[in-house]
């Protein structure tokens, strides 16, 4: 009887050990899955700092952290789970000595509260070279803004894109035809409408 | 970021770092890019070859009516008033032409009077 129970214990041991190899061969393969299955991420580098996005808002709001050197009025860092957050992203302005940024910026982040990283945003290349500024920097997109007819904004786009990997678009209530016209034949964003920017860039 | 157009007679990467030193700090990228940083904001003043591709025929017309070869700089600039230390300093110099991308295109020293002489103008206001 004893050497029975002994038998009945090993193999309750053994099983449980089972058990436990299972769920951890389970853990690991489907962490190895996830990882294959990830969105690929998107890279945006700003001076000083570096960080990583994935292509999907939905995986960003909790896990991001962000910095930068941009205009940081307006722009407290809550902790994502801070029962003010919410009320704080909602009630964000930004400020810049670009007024036509500004306007925008806060167009967007009242469409879409949260959805602004920052204004005036200095962004570097893979060398850590300065490159430009990004004059709104949302988590999807960049968007390069002009108030003139736009003189200087397809170079202005192309280095921005050296920088990040999110999509780079002109907006300019007056950029001229031929501009347009052009970055558009070369693959560009670009856009007059800010209601149509505004649609295009929705979380 | 607003762009100012400067167009010039040939290249003047050296002269356009020379004016700007001892206004701010300078950062010279390899692409020959001049940042500008005066503790307000950035200027990049950066060498420009598809500008001539942005402009309306006219508006190209303008400029090479003066200047037949231009070379073309960018002012890059989100402030005003770090922008208008930058062109008060590198066009103040008759063989370049100044383009405000608002409509305003003039040689070097008229620019430069205009923004010496009002200090509240703000062209981004202007409409092209």
């Amino acid at each position: 009887m004893p050497a029975l129970l002994q038998a009945f214990v090993r193999l309750v041991a053994l099983k449980r050990l089972g058990v436990l190899l299972f769920v951890f061969a389970a853990t690991v393969c489907v962490a190895s899955t996830a990882s294959a299955l990830e969105p690929a991420q998107t890279k945006t580098r700003i001076q000083g700092f570096d960080f990583a996005e994935h292509n999907s808002y939905g995986l960003l709001s909790a896990a991001t952290s962000r910095k930068h050197q941009g205009n940081q009025l307006a722009q407290s860092e809550l902790a994502s789970n801070s029962p003010l957050a919410a009320e704080a992203s909602a009630a964000r302005t930004f400020a810049s000595s670009d007024p036509l940024v500004a306007d925008l910026a806060n167009a967007i982040e009242k469409a879409y509260p949260g959805h602004v990283v920052g204004v005036n945003v200095p962004m570097t290349d893979a060398a850590g070279h300065l490159v430009t500024d990004a004059d709104i920097l949302l988590r999807n997109a960049v968007i390069q803004v002009k108030a003139g007819s736009g003189a200087g904004l397809t170079r202005q786009l192309a280095r921005t894109q050296t920088a990040t990997s999110l999509p780079v678009i002109g907006y300019g209530p007056r950029l001229g035809g031929t501009l347009v016209q052009n970055i558009g034949k070369a693959g560009g964003l670009v856009t007059r409408d800010q209601q149509f920017l505004i649609d295009v860039v929705a979380p | 970021m607003e762009t100012v157009i400067i167009a010039t007679p040939h290249v003047y990467d050296a002269e356009f770092k020379q004016r700007l030193a001892g206004l701010g700090t300078l950062t010279a990228n390899d692409d020959g890019t001049v940042i500008f940083e005066d503790g307000r904001s950035r200027v990049y003043v950066l060498r420009n070859d598809v500008v001539s591709d942005e402009f309306e025929p006219d508006r190209l017309n303008r400029i090479t009516s003066a200047i037949a070869h231009p070379v073309f700089y960018a002012v890059d600039f989100s402030d005003i008033v770090s922008c208008r230390t930058v062109i008060t300093a590198i066009a103040d110099d008759p063989d370049v032409l100044v383009d405000n991308d608002h409509g305003v295109i003039l040689p070097g020293p008229e620019f430069v009077k205009m923004v010496r002489s009002r200090d509240d103008w703000d062209w981004r206001q202007d409409v092209p």
